[in-house]
């Protein structure tokens, strides 16, 4: 397992790389600059920054120096928040979006799954039907649309909840559910899916003619099968969901990992959505390596 | 009062609007501690009648009638009151040991889960009593493998594993649905024997079903014949085997191959030319599933095998499952040929290319085990059978050789009605027979058939074999026929080849093979092979084999079989034996030590022939045996 581990980190060394070149070439091609305003500054003032961040070398040139950068740790300044590097930006943003994110996990996995039980023993009843129904929505109605509601609903006219911000717990309700839902929905149908698949399976089948009770069946022996499928679509959702949404969070107005996203990219500033791409790649990798470790873990036939 | 007594149970399944009538009126008493057996083909509703008792249908399904067991009424009960039958009134083994334990707990776990649910045991003591169970069915140390997965054990001590479970709560009756179909012919008979065993040690009474008459021979006292969903024939073992009633039974009866009948007449072969297919050193290898951190990381499958297929003949090739008679088969085509060579007529496989490639390719054809699986389910028989022709470039496009496939198709005993229509719609054996059409419609010289006919019913079976026959006397068809059922080889077989863990250790002429066997393994073989015939085969004397095949990446040095053979010696265990041609006669090879001093005997077939029944023992000895 140390040794599966080991190689399945180096050879996220070239995927980094890959995605490194192409995020890199791809900001850089995009039309404009970080000093591009609606009033044009003097040109010896935009060839002077240029110069001092080192725009105006060739393209490999600078490749070559920011890679050089991460791998002192050094994300790069951000050129439109002169004050602060990318590394602090990050470092700011990250924890509100990882918190949310981790509520949002919380919930959509744990109510996700206990849905997705529920649906699957009571297969083809009005109950099923229904939860599944719901969850069909969940997923198919994007962010935008749900947020915006559920603020109308439960801020605007119930006065329930604050709208916006932060502050205080609940101000987390909102945002927290809006991420969940989809989430919750999916890992539902998912679990619902797996399950009733497991149940049909022939050691099931053993295990009644055995006499086992149907609290064993289910849960001592189908749902770790069941859950191998939630497993893999849970890894890279949580390295989604960790970084934030970006329009969850410009709603809400929550300053994460999303609105930071949102502006570099329109600021065209360069570092900061470098090291977003890097932030966000390197989650994945991590989350589809537990995952795949998982699998060994759900399934004792899986080795590495 | 019988202990179960069924009457007039139907089973009825709903699929798609169509009603399936899968077992109809069917009447059946059990006594206590009696060995009832049914048997019928595939789909004569044998199973569906034991799942319909043990409460065990389909979602699909419905149960009419009554089931009494000790006078009370278990047919439909509810999921709660069935819990306290099943297990512990009424157990059941079923067929494939692979899936019917639960893959993801240790053999402990799910064993002893029944205990402590069935009968509120605590966790040690369900543990103890787990390894008295196993330890009865003769799982070699049992308390060390409580911590073990199911895939961590061989098929047979899977189904033993199975059978430990079944008992766990000491039910009054066993059912077991085709508990052997997936084993190995030697593993069958010691769980055959394991399951006569403990029907006398538990007091268990035991319904055994099986499609192979061979299997409920030796152990049952009544026979139960089905067949569409019918009870047709019914009666102690002896009198339906002796004196069937109905042209069924008398078919299913007849249709099976028997070791101690005489084999058919085959024609003579001349191997006097050049061979057609020769194999050379031919060596498969494949990657470990669990390579550590040094040592190998790829075992070999077939080690070093050489072989000659003379034109019109059958060359026989049988094995337990994983001695690499598939991977021979696939390297014979040069398919995952690791080393060695393959020649065809003379000039070897991979030095072929291009135009030369294809016409090999076109003249060697393989027959596949799994009828319905090796047809694509999208084509339509005329495009499947048509298919080879338009790869080869026979014909130019779909439906320009109409002719020819009707031709193929009525060659293998199918019409032209069949041209559009799809492989789902047609039986196994229709399916197989496709196959066949398929694989000839290049007009091949080589067929080769892997486990063809292993998945089919023994009638069904029986048309294939006899199908073969006449298209090999017709196209002087040269066939490589790899089975592992050693009566269906030695039906159609000119020459075998007796393969144990990736080599050959016995080769010769079918009939000196089968009646004077050199090999120790060979001998083993035939001698656990079931005899449809409950007279003979009770009286059979049968070897209790306990050493299962050693897995093919961690073989003990010399000869890979010595452990199971009760002629080894220290000699066996410093070297490997060669194969070599036997002294005396030249048509024979053997991979053994004492081939020429083992007086083996012949198999015993229960046929009470003078030749030394059942004598096991070696006459001449060099040192004793380990």
């Amino acid at each position: 397992m140390l040794r599966y581990t080991v190689s399945r980190l180096i050879s996220a060394v070239p995927t980094l790389a890959l995605v490194l070149v192409l995020a890199f070439s791809l900001v850089h091609a995009a039309p404009g600059g970080p000093f591009d305003t609606e009033r044009a500054l003097p040109p010896e003032t935009e060839a002077r920054l240029n110069e001092a961040y080192g725009l105006d070398q060739p393209f490999w040139v600078q490749f070559g120096n920011y890679v050089g950068g991460l791998l002192r740790g050094d994300f790069g300044p951000s050129y439109r928040y002169p004050q602060s590097t990318v590394g602090e930006l990050i470092a700011d943003a990250f924890p509100v979006s990882a918190t949310l994110g981790l509520l949002a996990l919380v919930v959509g996995a744990g109510l996700g799954i206990a849905i997705g039980i529920v649906a699957a023993l009571r297969q083809n009843s009005v109950l099923d039907h229904v939860l599944m129904s719901v969850s069909m929505t969940g997923i198919s109605v994007p962010g935008f649309v749900i947020a915006p509601l559920a603020v109308l609903l439960f801020a605007v006219t119930l006065r329930w909840l604050p709208a916006s911000g932060l502050q205080t717990p609940a101000h987390y309700v909102l945002p927290v559910f809006a991420l969940a839902l989809p989430m919750l929905a999916y890992v539902a149908r998912l679990m619902r899916a797996s399950l009733v698949e497991t149940l049909k399976s022939q050691f099931i089948r053993t295990a009644r003619s055995q006499g086992l009770s149907s609290r064993t069946l289910v849960f001592r022996y189908a749902m770790k099968p069941a859950l191998i499928p939630v497993v893999s679509y849970l890894g890279p959702a949580i390295a989604a969901v960790l970084t934030g949404s970006v329009v969850i969070e410009q709603i809400f107005n929550i300053p994460g990992i999303g609105r930071l996203f949102i502006q570099g990219a329109l600021n065209r500033d360069y570092t900061l959505v470098m090291g977003l791409v890097v932030l966000y790649s390197s989650l994945l990798i991590v989350m589809n390596l537990i995952v795949d470790l998982l699998y060994g873990v759900l399934d004792p036939r899986v080795r590495y | 009062m019988s202990l179960l007594r069924v009457d007039d149970l139907n089973v009825r399944f709903e699929t798609d609007g169509a009603e399936v009538h899968a077992v109809r009126n069917l009447n059946l008493r059990l006594e206590p501690q009696e060995a009832v057996g049914i048997v019928g083909e595939s789909g004569s509703g044998k199973s569906q009648a034991m799942a319909a008792i043990m409460g065990l249908l389909s979602e699909n399904g419905r149960a009419t009638g009554s089931v009494l067991l000790d006078g009370e009424e278990i047919l439909n009960l509810d999921e709660k009151a069935l819990r306290g039958v099943r297990g512990r009134r009424l157990s059941i083994v079923f067929q494939d040991p692979m899936t019917s334990l639960n893959p993801y707990l240790t053999i402990g776990q799910q064993l002893s889960r029944v205990l402590i649910e069935q009968r509120s045991m605590d966790e040690a003591m369900a543990r103890n009593e787990v390894v008295r169970m196993l330890d009865a069915v003769k799982l070699p140390a049992a308390r060390r493998r409580l911590s073990s997965y199911p895939h961590e054990y061989s098929g047979g001590m899977r189904q033993r594993v199975m059978i430990a479970a079944a008992l766990l709560c000491r039910p009054d009756i066993l059912i077991a649905d085709e508990p052997t179909t997936a084993l190995d012919v030697t593993v069958q008979a010691s769980i055959l024997q394991l399951l006569g065993e403990l029907r006398e040690s538990f007091r268990t009474a035991l319904i055994l079903i099986s499609h192979d008459l061979g299997v409920v021979a030796g152990v049952c006292d009544r026979l139960v014949v089905m067949d569409q969903g019918r009870v047709i024939e019914e009666g102690p073992t002896e009198t339906v085997f002796a004196n069937p009633q109905t042209g069924c039974t008398q078919a299913l009866i007849e249709a099976v191959p028997r070791l101690d009948r005489p084999a058919p007449k085959r024609r003579d072969v001349d191997r006097s030319g050049e061979p057609l297919l020769q194999a050379d050193k031919l060596m498969v290898r494949y990657p470990l599933p669990r390579p550590g951190w040094r040592g190998p990381r790829r075992f070999t499958a077939v080690r070093g095998v050489d072989l000659d297929l003379y034109p019109g003949e059958t060359l026989g090739v049988v094995g337990e499952s994983g001695c690499g008679k598939s991977s021979l088969a696939r390297a014979l085509l040069d398919i995952g040929r690791d080393s060695g060579e393959v020649q065809y007529l003379g000039r070897p496989l991979s030095g072929l290319r291009g135009e030369a490639l294809r016409r090999a390719r076109r003249d060697l054809t393989f027959v596949f085990q799994d009828p319905l699986g090796s047809l694509d389910p999208r084509m339509t028989i005329e495009q499947t059978v048509e298919e080879p022709a338009i790869v080869h470039g026979l014909v130019g496009e779909r439906g320009a050789c109409r002719s020819r496939v009707i031709e193929m198709l009525e060659r293998v005993g199918l019409d032209a009605s069949m041209l559009n229509r799809y492989p789902h719609e047609f039986s196994g054996g229709q399916c197989q027979r496709i196959g066949i059409a398929r694989a000839l419609m290049t007009q091949p010289r080589v067929l080769i058939c892997d486990e063809a006919v292993s998945a089919l019913d023994v009638t069904v079976q029986a048309g294939i074999l006899s199908l073969l026959d006449g298209l090999q006397r017709e196209l002087s068809l040269a066939i490589v026929f790899i089975a592992h059922d050693l009566a269906v080889v030695r039906e159609v077989s000119d020459r075998v080849v007796v393969m144990y863990l990736g080599r050959v250790v016995e080769e010769g002429p079918v009939h000196a093979l089968y009646t004077a066997p050199r090999h120790p393994y060979t001998r083993a073989l035939l001698q656990a092979a079931p005899i449809p015939d409950p007279v003979i085969e009770r009286r059979r004397d049968r070897p209790a084999t306990q050493f299962e095949i050693p897995a093919p990446w961690n073989l003990p040095p010399g000869c890979p079989y010595r452990q199971r053979c009760a002629h080894a010696t220290d000699t066996c265990a410093a070297s490997l034996p060669e194969l070599h041609v036997l002294d005396g006669d030249a048509a024979r090879r053997v991979a053994c030590h004492h081939a020429e001093t083992l007086a083996l005997g012949a198999p015993d077939y229960g046929d009470l022939g003078p030749s030394g029944v059942g004598t096991g023992a070696p006459l001449t000895v060099s040192s004793p045996p380990e």
